[in-house]
């Protein structure tokens, strides 16, 4: 369904920019688009809680800022806390009558390092509470601010400068941490995965999130060329395979009824996603059919929630 | 720059801005369902409806996407009438389109509801024609538009009949407010539901991936001046 509108529909969209241009992100920077679409979407009316990361160091280098909403800087642990805070505030002044009624689209953002691992504690406690927020991942995959350390959002076999590729590793040597399943399981509204390579598709979930009350997780796969040892000018391409070929597949979980946002005719074969990454360029053959037959194997565990699902 | 009185407060308009605009940028909701910020505004809709007057002559309401401010113009747009104008408006459409999820949204905001003064139609179009303005104006196929008059009015291809020149580019899906033109793709067609139009896809040579209707190709090809093979295979596999 997603695909469809990639022609006109991009001349339909606002020509406000709220995460304006000049930052200092890297070339090819996917992470940057996201934060761009997602401004889009919600429009002036918002408050963004920004953890460090590397969005926060690119949008906000003193004295300059990127942002045309009120945005705060916070820890890297405490993104979806503030966010928490910032909901109860405005709740609290509209019920004085100090804050003119309506709503107020409040936003915590992370990267995959402030989500999967820094700042997991502070979003489970804002998803168990049910702020009216929605929490934005960005995830391309390590602590690429830093210097590309493996973080738990790195995927099987990825080299890293903290999972080195070589005789004693094939890379990192975990599996991804599933975030969406443990956004699920807080019995949450909403929560989807996303992708920088189909902007609409994020665009719409971003909307209908916000359509929701109570908390809401969006997880957004965005590469990163830096630390994917890519093309700075195919990010959009490698983004589309990752879902074409499984490796991230797209899908929305609405009141805890799964559903695909892409009917694939096929899955790509993996190795089109791999080979043009330097990160994977170490994987044998037998590497490569492993993952593959895992994906394939998640792949149609969702299928099947899918279905089971939409009968309840 | 324009001075006018909006809500009381002393605002500047931009130039070429309207009413509509101006209260957007001033943080005033004021609700929609046909304005789209690419093409030109037609005031089909009449949710927008706003009071004004000009150098304290009477009140008149109107379309506030279709208002251009004047020097000495008085806006009032949270106004008791224009409250009841607009729901009037609201409950003619939900009498037309009956349990719609955006017009359910707007009656939240005011407190309209089904009455029994006007029966419901059981339609799904609200006949706002933003479909049809895209199509001409951002996409330029021209495909679909009015067709008859009064009562017998509907949207659509020429003679209601399913329109040859749409590309399938899905602009009117994405625009359209009350959701209701509907799309469907497989490997082999695409489909506009509400239309009737269905189009073959092409498939990459490369992947076999299919990834844009065949008919749409041929219409680029014309207006871009693409070379022939251009088309062949899929922008990922595009070098």
């Amino acid at each position: 369904m997603i695909e469809q509108y990639n022609v006109y529909a991009a001349k339909l969209l606002p020509p406000e920019e709220l995460f304006a241009s000049g930052h200092k992100a890297c070339q090819g920077c996917a992470p940057a688009l996201a934060l761009r679409y997602l401004m889009k979407a919600l429009g002036p009316n918002t408050i963004v809680c920004n953890a460090t990361g590397c969005m926060e160091i690119v949008s906000s280098a003193y004295p300059d800022i990127a942002w045309g909403v009120p945005w705060i800087h916070v820890a890297f642990e405490n993104a979806a806390a503030v966010a928490s805070g910032v909901e109860s505030g405005i709740k609290i002044l509209q019920r004085k009558g100090k804050l003119a009624p309506g709503r107020i689209n409040v936003v915590a953002i992370g990267g995959d390092g402030g989500t999967f691992d820094i700042g997991l504690q502070a979003l489970s406690g804002m998803l168990e509470r049910g702020h009216n927020a929605m929490y934005l991942c960005y995830d391309n995959e390590a602590y690429m601010n830093t210097g590309i350390q493996r973080s738990s959002g790195t995927p099987f076999g990825a080299s890293t400068t903290t999972s080195p590729a070589g005789k004693a590793i094939p890379g990192q040597k975990t599996v991804k941490k599933d975030l969406l399943e443990i956004g699920v399981a807080h019995q949450i509204a909403y929560a989807a995965t996303a992708c920088t390579s189909y902007p609409f598709d994020f665009m719409e979930k971003v909307k209908k999130a916000f359509s929701y009350d109570g908390a809401k997780l969006i997880h957004i796969l965005a590469p990163c060329p830096t630390g994917w040892r890519t093309n700075p000018g195919e990010v959009i391409k490698h983004g589309r395979l990752a879902v074409q070929t499984g490796m991230f597949p797209l899908y929305e979980v609405d009141h805890g009824r799964y559903k695909m946002s892409m009917d694939l005719p096929f899955l790509k074969p993996l190795k089109m996603y791999l080979s043009p990454q330097g990160r994977y360029r170490h994987l044998s053959e037998e590497q490569i059919a492993i993952i593959e037959a895992n994906l394939k194997a998640r792949y149609a565990k969702l299928q099947a929630l899918c279905r089971i699902t939409a009968e309840v | 720059m324009v001075e006018i009185t909006l809500n009381g407060k002393k605002v500047e308009a931009r130039d070429g801005e309207t009413i509509l605009d101006l209260a957007t940028r001033e943080g005033i909701h004021i609700p929609t369902l046909c304005h789209h910020p690419a093409v030109e505004p037609t005031g089909a809709c009449r949710m927008c409806l706003v009071e004004f007057s000009m150098n304290n002559g009477p009140k008149k309401i109107t379309s506030s996407c279709t208002l251009v401010p004047e020097p000495g113009m008085v806006v009032e747009t949270d106004s008791e009438r224009v409250h009841q104008n607009r729901k009037s408006v609201l409950e003619l459409l939900m009498a037309r389109v009956p349990g719609n999820p955006e017009l359910v949204k707007l009656a939240k905001e005011s407190d309209a509801r089904l009455t029994p003064r006007f029966p419901a139609m059981k339609e799904d179009c609200i006949l706002c024609g933003l479909c049809a303005r895209v199509c001409e104006e951002v996409v330029g196929a021209k495909a679909i538009f009015f067709t008859n008059r009064g009562t017998e009015l509907d949207v659509g291809g020429p003679f209601l009949e399913s329109p040859e020149d749409c590309i399938g580019c899905g602009a009117c899906v994405y625009v359209c407010p009350m959701d209701c033109i509907k799309m469907e793709q497989n490997a082999e067609t695409r489909k506009i539901v509400k239309w009737d139009r269905e189009l073959p896809m092409r498939k990459c040579e490369t992947c076999g991936y299919p990834f844009m209707p065949n008919f749409q190709v041929l219409r680029f090809k014309k207006w871009a001046d693409m070379p022939g093979d251009y088309f062949k295979i899929c922008a990922d596999c595009r070098k």
